[in-house]
């Protein structure tokens, strides 16, 4: 289990992420709403161990280990992954690099074969091996770059920001079948997104609303219901 | 048998013209040199005929420039001086059949007198006090004429092994038209050697449409202070490619490729810059351009440490040439600091030039982001020195690329 106990998350001087808890369970799909600038993405890169975005009260809990304060490179290998909602382009830098960098000399083609085999089957060339890590990428290529590399590097738990905004049906719908995926992998799942309509094909267990900063409302698929009928300010509207 | 003969009377007289020029002491003087407390003559090795017979320093110094035993062999021209003597010269017969000579300089200018049109002509002697220095005591460099096409590169090295030595070697190329070969320059110093400087000058003349490729590798411990002038004339239709690697080197080290540039002529030149500890690097490169040629001036600088490096470019154009330059940098540590600067002057109201420069320091986002996919902080950052890197080592012949990226790594800025 990945678990956010009581954490608040600085940026600079500013407050971003207060008080929050969650429990992300292995083989359970967790959905996270919440409007723009609530803190999502906030939460999601602090949780990876951005530098920039500060736990200053709380702890992250990954199967029972406090991995709070450990370098990102430590929480990837204990299984942690995040999907960047905007991954940067790396200069220079090309996925080949990157896993002969994690492989030894001994695994590396096999690593090569299963990145293709990965980029096809998330609706890419096996082209993109060999092609500057996002640069010049498309929104949806680098959506679809991500899972990719999400499955190759099967990790424990999955934190996806927005992984559905900005691509096409077809590349939705395959989206969709991949999350489903790591729920059968027994992945646990954070999914970021602002598109009540994909969970209809989502075999999700909680859905979370997140504004401020704050979880407001936890539930089931009836939350995501409301939200899609009267959106977040549905309640002082009436 | 070797035949000893004497330097041809005009040598000689080149040398008294440099020895009269530093007596009467007018000359600029360079701030971080003393030529007092250098010499300039040295005990000679004794000359070997296959690069394995030679001493151990050598071959160490081979490694610092990346050459492993199996590469070398497979060098089909190849010239090694150490110090101010040529130790090797391998020369295949092929190259003979292709119209390619080489020698030492000092032996070319007794057998060929036609290398007195290009004997400091680029280069005149009266520049500063080093290059009456070195007219006064220049020794060895390598001689290449080329009046044909040769694929494979012709390699020249040079190796600073004795202490408190000047290396002032003389390099002459000439290219006669239509000719192309690849010249792969080569100069390092193993890590005992201190306060020796190498005052190197080149004079390259490519003639009507030939091609030359030259490849420069310098590698420098940062207690050797160096001052190569490297100077190209191409004439008309012409095309060169230079590709100049600057790793580490001097407390302070200037590079100077200067290039007059004929028409309908291309010039190419890349560098990659890579300083650290206390050095302080100045690279300039100044191209006049004629009518329809096109210039482009690309570096890369790496520095970390306490080192700092200047680049300067400048291209100007005669005529209706193309020009661009473009400058990267990037800042390892708090206390490194480049320089960049570009400029241009033309002549010719279609002449069209410009230029772009961009320094700063390791990406955080790129760095974050491969670090979550599982790479430590160093690996990241070599990854990403790497990327910065990469354009300019596509350019490099396979051969060099890794080595290069191997001595980069042992510097320890990765
Ligand atoms: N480094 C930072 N410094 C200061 N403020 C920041 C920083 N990063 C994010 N913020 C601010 O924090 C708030 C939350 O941003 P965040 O990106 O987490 O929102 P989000 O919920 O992901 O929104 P969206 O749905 O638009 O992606 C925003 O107001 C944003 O401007
Ligand atoms: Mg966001």
């Amino acid at each position: 289990m990945l678990e956010l106990k009581n954490i608040t998350i600085n940026a600079g001087k500013r407050k971003i992420v207060e008080n929050l808890n969650m429990k992300i369970k292995a083989g359970e799909i967790n959905v996270l709403f919440g409007p723009n600038a609530a803190g999502k993405s906030s939460l999601a890169l602090a949780l990876a161990g951005h530098p920039e975005y500060k736990i200053t009260k709380g702890k992250i809990i990954l199967d029972g280990e406090n991995i709070t304060k450990k370098a990102p490179e430590y929480k990837s290998r204990k299984g942690l992954f995040l999907l960047f909602q905007s991954p940067p382009s790396v200069e220079g830098v090309k996925l080949r690099d990157l896993l002969s960098t994690i492989s030894n000399e001994k695994d590396r083609l096999k690593i090569f074969e299963k990145a293709k085999k990965f980029l096809l089957t998330a609706g890419l060339s096996e082209q993109f091996l060999n092609r500057e890590i996002n640069k010049g990428f498309s929104g949806g290529e680098k959506k679809k770059f991500e899972l990719a590399l999400l499955f190759l590097l099967s990790p424990k738990y999955v934190i996806l920001d927005e992984p559905d905004s900005g691509v096409d049906i077809d590349s939705s719908k395959l989206i969709v079948e991949k999350i489903n995926e790591l729920k059968s992998l027994s992945k646990g799942v954070l999914l970021i997104t602002h598109y009540p309509a994909i969970l209809k094909n989502l075999n999700i267990d909680k859905v979370c609303v997140m504004k401020n900063g704050k979880i407001v409302e936890e539930g089931g698929r009836e939350v995501a219901e409301k939200i899609e009928e009267k959106g977040f300010n549905g309640d002082k509207n009436e | 048998m070797v035949i000893k003969m004497s330097e041809p009377k005009w040598v000689e007289h080149i040398r008294e013209r440099g020895r009269a020029l530093l007596k009467n002491g007018r000359l600029k003087k360079d701030e971080y040199i003393n030529l007092k407390t250098f010499k300039s003559k040295n005990e000679t090795m004794k000359k070997i005929e296959r690069l394995e017979d030679a001493p151990k320093e050598v071959l160490a110094a081979f490694e610092r420039l990346g050459l492993s035993r199996e590469e070398q062999k497979r060098l089909l021209g190849i010239t090694v001086q150490v110090d101010g003597n040529m130790l090797l010269s391998q020369v295949s017969k092929i190259l003979e059949k292709k119209n390619v000579t080489i020698d030492s300089t000092s032996e070319a200018v007794k057998k060929y007198p036609e290398i007195k049109n290009y004997f400091f002509k680029l280069v005149p002697y009266d520049l500063n006090e080093l290059t009456a220095y070195h007219a006064a005591h220049w020794s060895g460099g390598v001689y290449i004429h080329a009046n044909g096409k040769f694929q494979s590169p012709i390699n020249a090295y040079f190796l600073l092994l004795s202490p408190l030595f000047s290396q002032l070697e003389h390099t002459i190329v000439v290219l006669e038209p239509n000719s192309e070969i690849t010249v792969v320059e080569g100069c390092t110093a193993p890590i005992p050697v201190r306060n020796s400087i190498h005052v190197g000058i080149n004079e390259l003349y490519v003639k009507k449409n030939a091609r030359l490729n030259l490849i420069k590798l310098q590698n420098w411990p940062s207690y050797v202070h160096t001052r190569p002038i490297t100077k190209i004339k191409a004439e008309k239709g012409t095309h060169v490619n230079i590709t100049n690697i600057i790793l580490g080197g001097g407390a302070s080290t200037i590079e100077t490729p200067i290039v007059e540039l004929g028409e309908e002529a291309k010039i190419n030149s890349e560098t990659l810059i890579f300083s650290d500890n206390n050095s302080l690097i100045n690279v300039a490169s100044y191209v006049t351009a004629y009518r329809d040629s096109s210039t482009v001036l690309l570096s890369k600088t790496i520095a970390g440490k306490n080192s700092k490096v200047i680049v300067r470019d400048n291209i100007t154009a005669e005529g209706k040439a193309k020009g661009h330059i473009s400058c990267d940098g990037l800042l390892l540590s708090k206390n490194a600091q480049i320089t960049s600067v570009p400029s241009l002057s033309s002549h010719s109201p279609d002449a069209n030039l410009s230029h772009e420069a961009a320094i700063g320091k390791l990406n955080e986002e790129s760095l974050f982001y491969l670090r979550s996919r599982g790479l430590s902080e160093k690996q990241a950052e070599t990854l990403l020195i790497e990327g910065f890197m990469s354009p300019l080592m596509k350019k490099l012949p396979i051969l060099y690329r890794q080595e290069v990226k191997k001595i980069i790594e042992l510097k320890g800025g990765m």
